[in-house]
């Protein structure tokens, strides 16, 4: 088995291998200037295409992809994710990049300020997704700690018409029709943060993070601003799985692509002390959809930790589950969370993560 | 009718040479818009937006407005002082990129 482990870090993108089981070796640094908030391993092509989202300090974001595992990166000739005139709006970041699982050379870009966008061309150029940045709500909307950011994409596995986002501090929105038009779905989510008779709002909430499982696609696990939810349809209705956890406050969640009841979490003390639980890392795993959890911390510190895991810094797949902190380390497990290894450390803060096998 | 027109030439930082094949300058015409104008910087940057949008957009945000962090220097002179994109740009003028210290 081959498999590419992808770190986005503060200050450059650090690509790692591994070959038939073995150790991940990293490769020395790309961009190492330049923020990478964003990657994604597009495995659906002839050839795996890296991309990665990019934070070119002064000069702004962009979109670059590279065809060869990271030895060559190419960028649009134009800039890729531009805001139309007549919005008045400025790119900030590129949040989020998510290939389409069921439409060939469509990737979904999140991105700051809170918007969706279209590319038909393998990632290289997007087009703003009109019908979500005109939806009747967005002059409400609030930013997040981490700004007004559109973090998460999910396109249904199988029905191109039907696509959720989240962002941050708006919601959950799906739309039926492509992104033509969207509602937000946040049914049953609590913001322990809004007063009280106020707490179940339709949106202004603070997703943290959504994921999906390919196979069984209408149903979503969200990790919330204190709250882990589960939808099994699709987001019309949630139900609270955070009551077996440490603490339900925390910023990534992941389902195993190999099982959809198989999901991590990773908790943190709250939203004033964002340090992990007991300051060690425990990763929390269900094996049932979030009825029961279980602390996996085999290979972790066992000395005190202060740092944190951002909520694209966690992916759990046929590659093995990996998390980045934000002091730079990087971890790996090959049995489900059992056992973990240090795979890199003394990195810029750890930002995203993404493993595929090749 | 197009107005006058000059050879504008951008000197360019380190950090966005390989926008321009690693060079240190790159020249574009700037042209004005009739003969009762002058050249500007914002002219210079429209033609290096069709010429090199790779290096443009690192400049510009997609609205046109030059980036918070990025001065430019005409002459010598920093362009906000001189109003900024409609700044007149003398024959043969000289452009230096400037990113802010971090």
């Amino acid at each position: 088995m081959e498999a590419l482990l992808a770190i986005g870090t503060r200050k450059g993108l650090f690509l790692a291998r591994s070959s038939g089981g073995g150790p991940f070796e990293v490769d020395p640094v790309r961009f190492s200037t330049i923020g990478v908030p964003s990657v994604a391993i597009d495995t659906r092509g002839d050839v795996p295409r890296v991309l990665a989202g990019i934070e070119y300090g002064h000069f702004g974001p962009s979109v670059m992809w590279s065809d060869d595992l990271g030895r060559t990166w190419e960028e649009a000739k134009t800039p890729p994710i531009a805001f139309p005139e007549h919005t008045g709006a400025t790119l900030a970041r590129v949040w989020q990049l998510q290939p389409s699982p069921s439409e060939p050379g469509v990737v979904w870009a999140g991105a700051e300020p809170a918007s969706l966008w279209r590319s038909e061309d393998g990632g290289a150029t997007y087009r703003l997704v009109e019908g979500l940045w005109d939806h009747p709500t967005r002059p409400e909307w609030q930013p997040g700690g981490g700004g007004l950011c559109l973090h998460t994409v999910i396109p249904h596995a199988s029905d191109p018409r039907r696509i959720a986002v989240a962002a941050s501090a708006v919601g959950f929105f799906r739309s039926d029709d492509g992104g033509a038009s969207w509602e937000p779905a946040n049914h049953n989510i609590r913001a322990p943060f809004l007063p009280e008779g106020a707490q179940y709002p339709e949106f202004g909430q603070c997703v943290h993070k959504v994921a999906q499982h390919p196979a069984r696609p209408e149903r979503l696990f969200l990790q919330h601003h204190f709250g882990v939810y589960r939808s099994d349809d699709f987001g019309g209705t949630w139900t609270d799985i955070g009551a077996g956890l440490p603490s339900d406050f925390g910023f990534p969640i992941a389902v195993h692509s190999g099982d959809p009841d198989t999901v991590y979490v990773f908790p943190l003390h709250g939203d004033v002390d964002r340090t992990p639980v007991d300051h060690r890392y425990n990763v929390y795993r269900s094996d049932d959809a979030g009825a029961d959890w279980k602390g996996l911390s085999d290979g972790l510190p066992d000395e005190p930790v202060h740092s944190s895991v951002l909520r694209d810094a966690m992916v759990a797949g046929d590659a093995g589950v990996f998390f980045g902190t934000r002091d730079g380390e990087v971890y790996g497990s090959a049995d489900g969370g059992q056992t973990w290894t240090l795979i890199a450390r003394h990195l810029p803060d750890v930002l995203t993560v993404r493993a595929a096998v090749l | 009718m197009a107005g006058p027109v000059t050879l504008v030439t951008f000197v360019v930082p380190p950090a966005l040479r390989r926008c321009i094949g690693d060079r240190a300058e790159v020249r574009v015409f700037a042209v004005a818009p009739s003969g009762e104008d002058v050249p500007t910087l914002g002219a210079a940057l429209d033609t290096l937006r069709r010429t090199h949008p790779s290096l443009e957009e690192r400049l510009r945000d997609e609205n046109g407005h030059i980036r918070r962090h990025i001065s430019m220097f005409v002459c010598g002179e920093n362009a906000r002082t001189l109003g900024g994109l409609s700044c007149g740009l003398p024959p043969g003028a000289e452009v230096y990129v400037m990113p802010s210290l971090v």
